[in-house]
């Protein structure tokens, strides 16, 4: 349900370089975001239609690269991904979460 | 809807029942100097930013505000229901006399967790998100200006009830409190993995009901700490009070009280 204000929040970083760019249209946003970040990327995308109409990026693309969960163990601090648990898959100890929780916004194309 | 710097996403917001005038950060009058004709030819701007910098600046920003005030902060992030509002009713009426609190209450509609705040004995301010799901650090920011937070030592803000949503959102507090409650379920924990694995403490709540209930402590607490080792996990019951002055005297501990 937050995926809009988070796309306000990625437009108005998206508008600003783009102006500060003198640029007339922004063709594609590239955006990070970790795969226990709490988004939903449908509706991330359906806010990104939502919030660029009529704007400079009506015709814009959205890309996102989605990060994997992964872990560190603990212990013996072996890194590995996880879909689900922080539970070291060679040793069985805790560990500690590496990536999996990015909400970046990496470049945008304009012209 | 301004799309120059997203702002909207604060409408309909109010403190105390009164809107909150988010227009006055910031004007769109176009009195910058650059040359428009310019920009040829497509290209690609490297950005590499947090999407939410712009919160976590504000956020940042609360944070050293509370601190030089001497105040600890929690952020309490649960779904409707959990008992937070009962469980910050019991705070204050077994430790209010020794430690002051605030209590920034956030819903959607309505200030009735302010006063059942109120009337427990703490000074509380609602936060009535309107539309929005989540509290932001712009919310808590404009808040914190408007509240009188004399004498408080603790501050409390409790989230809109939402285990989603408000997991993003960095307030400036001390510590992210998760709280569950043991009717929803043991499973809970990895059922919303996002929150726990961000939580400093973990709440669950209601455990005088586990008799009547499907619901094996020893297990919620072992899926707890399979998504965060670290999380301090606290059963509690805001009802009986059991549980609460433990979890008191940690708070009291860590906010070196």
């Amino acid at each position: 349900m937050h995926e809009v204000s988070l796309m306000m929040s990625i437009m108005d970083i998206a508008f600003r370089t783009a102006r500060d760019e003198n640029a007339c249209k922004i063709n594609k946003i590239s955006l990070q975001i970790g795969e226990k970040a709490g988004i939903v990327v449908d509706s991330l995308e359906f806010a990104f239609e939502m919030v660029t109409k009529n704007t400079i990026a009506k015709d814009a693309s959205l890309e996102i690269e989605t990060v994997p969960l992964k872990g560190e163990c603990l212990v013996c601090g072996l890194q590995f991904v996880s879909s689900e648990f922080l539970i070291c898959t060679e040793c069985g100890n805790f560990a500690k979460a590496i990536s999996g929780q990015e909400l970046n916004i990496q470049s945008i194309e304009v012209e | 809807m301004c799309l120059e710097c997203g702002c909207s996403e604060t409408d309909g917001v109010t403190i105390d029942g009164k809107p909150v005038g988010y227009d006055d950060h910031h004007h769109h009058d176009h009195d910058h100097h650059h040359d428009h004709s310019s920009g040829t030819g497509a290209r690609e701007i490297s950005i590499k930013q947090e999407i939410l910098h712009k919160n976590n600046h504000i956020a940042q920003h609360n944070r050293e505000h509370l601190a030089a005030k001497g105040i600890f902060s929690m952020n309490w992030i649960s779904a409707p229901g959990s008992g937070k509002t009962a469980l910050l009713e019991r705070l204050i009426r077994d430790f209010g006399s020794d430690l002051p609190m605030f209590v920034i209450e956030g819903d959607q509609q309505t200030d009735n967790d302010a006063r059942r705040i109120q009337e427990a004995g703490a000074n509380a301010m609602q936060i009535n998100t309107g539309a929005a799901c989540h509290l932001d650090a712009e919310m808590i920011h404009r808040a914190l200006h408007k509240a009188d937070l004399q004498d408080c030592q603790l501050l409390v803000i409790e989230n809109v009830g939402n285990m989603v949503c408000p997991t993003a959102y960095d307030l400036g507090e001390n510590l992210k409190v998760a709280i569950i409650s043991c009717p929803e379920g043991e499973d809970k924990p990895v059922k919303y993995p996002d929150l726990i694995m961000v939580a400093d403490v973990l709440l669950i709540n209601k455990v005088d009901l586990i008799p009547y209930l499907d619901f094996n402590l020893e297990n919620c607490i072992t899926l707890a700490k399979k998504v965060n080792s670290q999380v301090n996990i606290f059963p509690i019951s805001a009802k009986t009070g059991e549980g609460v002055k433990e979890f008191y005297e940690w708070v009291c501990k860590k906010a070196g009280f």
